[in-house]
């Protein structure tokens, strides 16, 4: 009987806090729609599996080598939805020569722009012209600039496959702790950012221009 | 088994006086409870009780086991078995955990619940009396010597004897010889004794046994546990190591 | 902290207030009129409550060692964030033990007694003395916490040396005694009821205790994460899911662990017979094992609900109420039968026993508010590791 009677506290404790909480009108985190890390559209597993003829460089671009010599590069899936849709703003010119870690797209989530950097040294062959002012849906397919580049650029400081994917598993959490830390408003960021487990866009009009700085210092430095 | 000494109690020849009862509690000073003693129950100022079953009159009382329980769970040894058989108690050590009362098997050890300083009280065979060269007061007093007390050995005989030259009058079972380990106060009696009131069915090992066995098993688990985690330590930062220099490779810078 | 913030009253606050009250009242009473006037503890059943939770608060407090040993022997550093709160929910709960304890002792100022008198032969002994090491350990443990907050480098780069030695002391203290609190009652085949008493209950003590500790951690995660908000300033306080999937699944092997042993003690010892005696042991047995083992194990065979927080929550209840269940019907259940006398605790032995955990809830409290438990300052391998 008693270890009913301990049994039966321990759980009106539980219960009483549940109510408890209803009453200040919060919710307990058990049961709160806060932000979810596994099972949202945030990084399914669709979204973050990698083709194999892909690699993916720290910066958040992706590169795709090919026999005629040229690089194509993209922004990868975690670039194309970390704090809403983005759209690609602007290439890099055209016939120019661009060097690593130079700027090669600015991307905007909303009102935020972010400047994405070159992962390797090269000269710029050619734009996709289609994807300016568009949101990316199929990070992958949608290259944004072919380079001609040296070939013999070590391809060891991208990751590819599993390890790619799971470090892109990875950014995702980084980024979970980053939005909390930099949402004036939890509130908010639970509501507005994984509404229904889909990212919202007007979760970076709450960013300041120091956190969106932050951002790409965090994410998208190679 | 040199000089220790036993208790040997007769069903058989117990007329249900009383007096064992009454001189247990003169000699231990503990105050008067029931005025008909036959209801009374062991308590923290009755050592030792005469029950009524039917006809038959029996005592109850602390068996002195061989190795008793008590003793052998007392964290801090304020019950000893004495070397005259008798376990004894100090209640000067005594922090009150009564484990020795969740332990014995005979459920003996009694506690002085209404007191701010408490001690365990049980029949401790007057071993104050019999270092003086008395008998124990049950014993002295007992009118019929349905009570004996003596050398635990020559008790034993007399017991096996009486079973032997009167097997139509006993119950062919010395109580306390065998049960939980053999105990230096021995019964016996003309019915089972679970008709007594008597805790039947104990282990022929003595109840330390069970816990020694698991308690021999702890130097085993703190070299072989320490051996391991030591091991287990140096072996996953190892792999760690290696994992770590390999990525390096394989990335370059 | 501002005055008027604390007192403040919140729901909470109120109840906690008035259960410490009370509970001082009755601890006022109880070492003036002695235990037989405050407790309904008896000859027959001279053990109750305390002991009872005793039993409970070193099971649950059994992840401070668990995650020890997991980051910093088995160098998962992923369960780096889980090691202080665990280390302070093993003090705490230690300290509430101890307190209880002492509350419990006929005569708690010989409490001392057992430093200086020894009985080697005793598991009461050997659960002392590793309580007592244990606490230490943990003392040292944690040292680094108020060190750090007060800038006093210099004494933490001497327990940096000798941590690796400490947590594997710590980790066979507990193991000492997380198991010897089963072999308490090795003694005592005839009395405890055959459901539960068994030679391997030692070894049973052990799993479950490993299964609920982590239990206990993943559900006080929760009431982290509800306790201190971010929007009352707090950091690093919300649910990392992703550890503590990863300890439910441990919570899961231990328990299928447990639940073979179990089955195999059963069925060795010819106990299975017993499972269909009806009787309110049989009736609480069940409980125990549907509750705490059954219910938590098919749940958490599913990843979904592993990393389904709502769910990790629930489960992890069902575990520690699976230890409640098993602890209390050890010390208490199993013995009712054989003593012939009922036992339920006195107003004062609960009292004691609510005003204590309370102000273990509270220790924790002023402890998560004013050092850094949270944001465990990342060793060097954690760093390197994630490069
Ligand atoms: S009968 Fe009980 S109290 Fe007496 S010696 Fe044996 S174990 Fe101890
Ligand atoms: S109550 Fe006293 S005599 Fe009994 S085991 Fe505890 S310390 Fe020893
Ligand atoms: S031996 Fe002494 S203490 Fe024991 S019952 Fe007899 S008179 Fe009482």
């Amino acid at each position: 009987m008693v270890a009913v009677f301990v049994l039966a506290v321990f759980l009106f404790i539980i219960a009483a806090d549940i109510i408890v909480l209803k009453f200040q009108g919060k919710k307990h985190p058990a049961f709160a729609t806060a932000i979810p890390q596994y099972g949202s559209s945030i990084h399914d597993e669709n979204d973050i599996s990698i083709p194999s003829d892909i690699i993916i460089s720290k910066g958040h671009t992706w590169i795709k080598f090919g026999r005629d010599g040229l690089a194509d590069i993209g922004i990868d899936a975690f670039g194309a939805a970390a704090l809403g849709k983005m759209s690609v703003v602007k290439c890099a010119d055209e016939g120019k020569e661009i060097k690593k870690g130079e700027i090669i797209f600015e991307g905007s989530y909303g009102d935020k722009t972010v400047k994405f950097l070159s992962p390797v040294n090269g000269f710029v062959k050619a734009v996709n012209s289609n994807i300016i002012g568009k949101k990316i849906s199929g990070p992958y397919e949608m290259w944004g600039i072919k380079l001609i580049t040296d070939s013999k650029e070590n391809k060891r400081q991208f990751l590819s496959g599993n390890e790619a994917q799971n470090w892109m598993k990875n950014e995702f959490i980084r980024l979970k702790s980053f939005i909390e830390n930099f949402t004036p408003d939890t509130g908010l960021a639970g509501v507005t950012m994984y509404d229904g487990g889909k990212l919202s866009d007007e979760l970076a009009s709450s960013f300041t221009a120091e956190a969106i700085a932050n951002f790409e210092k965090e994410f998208l430095s190679l | 088994m040199l000089k220790e000494n036993g208790i040997l109690f007769d069903v058989t020849l117990c007329v249900g006086c009383g007096s064992c009862y009454k001189k247990c509690k003169e000699v231990n000073s503990l105050p008067q409870a029931n005025n008909d003693f036959l209801k009374d129950h062991l308590s923290n100022n009755t050592y030792t009780v005469v029950e009524q079953y039917d006809k038959l009159y029996t005592r109850k009382l602390c068996m002195h086991c061989n190795e008793p329980a008590c003793a052998s769970v007392c964290l801090v040894g304020a019950i000893k078995k004495s070397p005259t058989g008798a376990v004894v108690y100090d209640g000067d050590k005594c922090i009150g955990c009564r484990y020795c009362m969740q332990a014995c098997p005979h459920k003996v050890p009694r506690y002085e619940w209404s007191s701010t300083k408490p001690r365990i009280r049980k029949c401790i065979m007057c071993n104050n009396r019999v270092q003086e060269g008395k008998l124990p007061g049950c014993a002295e007093i007992c009118p019929t010597e349905a009570t004996l007390f003596g050398n635990i050995d020559k008790l034993i005989e007399v017991a096996k004897n009486r079973l032997k030259d009167n097997p139509e009058k006993y119950y062919q079972h010395i109580y306390g010889l065998e049960e939980a380990g053999g105990s230096h106060v021995l019964i016996i009696s003309p019915v089972p004794f679970e008709q007594l009131g008597y805790v039947s069915k104990l282990p022929k090992e003595s109840m330390p046994e069970f816990t020694m066995r698991a308690m021999e098993k702890i130097p085993s688990v703190v070299v072989g546990g320490g051996v391991f985690l030591s091991a287990m330590y140096w072996l996953t930062k190892r792999k760690n190591q290696i994992a770590k220099e390999e990525k390096n490779n394989t990335h370059g810078n | 902290m501002k005055i008027n913030e604390i007192l403040k009253p919140t729901f909470w606050k109120v109840v906690s207030v008035i259960i410490v009250t009370i509970g001082l009242v009755s601890t006022f009473y109880r070492f003036t009129r002695g235990l037989g006037a405050t407790t309904n503890l008896h000859d027959m059943a001279p053990w109750g409550l305390w002991i009872g939770f005793d039993f409970l608060g070193v099971g649950l407090a059994a992840a401070g060692f668990t995650i020890a040993a997991t980051v910093h022997i088995f160098h998962l550093h992923k369960y780096e964030p889980m090691v202080r709160p665990a280390i302070l929910t093993a003090f705490i709960g230690y300290s509430i033990v101890v307190c209880l304890l002492v509350v419990d002792l006929g005569r708690p100022e010989n409490f001392w007694h057992p430093l200086v008198m020894w009985n080697i032969h005793s598991v009461m002994f050997e659960i002392t003395w590793c309580l007592i090491c244990y606490t230490t350990v943990l003392i040292l443990e944690f040292a680094p916490v108020v060190l750090e907050k007060f800038n006093l480098t210099a004494p933490i780069k001497y327990l940096r040396i000798i941590s690796i030695p400490v947590v594997i002391a710590g980790v066979l203290f507990s193991t000492l005694h997380q198991s010897s609190f089963g072999s308490l009652y090795l003694i005592v085949p005839g009395k405890l009821h055959p459901l539960w008493y068994s030679s391997l209950l030692p070894v049973h003590f052990y799993i479950s205790c490993i299964a609920s500790g982590l239990s206990m951690i993943i559900f006080e995660s929760f009431l982290i994460a509800r306790a201190f908000p971010k929007d009352e300033g707090f950091h690093h306080t919300e649910l990392k899911m992703n550890i503590l999937s990863g300890a439910s699944f441990a919570v899961l092997v231990a328990l299928i662990a447990g639940f073979l042993l179990k089955s195999y003690d059963f069925i060795n010892n010819g106990k299975i017979s017993l499972l269909i005696k009806p009787s309110a042991e049989t009736y609480l047995f069940y409980l125990e094992i549907i509750t705490g083992t059954i219910v938590p194990i098919s749940l958490l065979s599913f990843k979904k609900f592993r990393e389904d927080k709502k769910w990790l929550y629930i489960i992890s209840i069902c575990v520690i109420s699976g230890l409640i269940l098993n602890r209390l019907n050890v010390s208490i259940t199993g013995l009712i039968a054989s003593s012939g006398v009922n036992y339920f605790p006195s107003f004062d032995e609960i009292s004691i026993t609510a005003m204590l955990v309370v102000l273990g809830v509270f220790a924790f409290r002023i402890v998560a508010k004013n050092f850094h438990l949270f944001e465990a300052a990342e060793s060097h391998e954690t760093v390197k590791e994630r490069i």
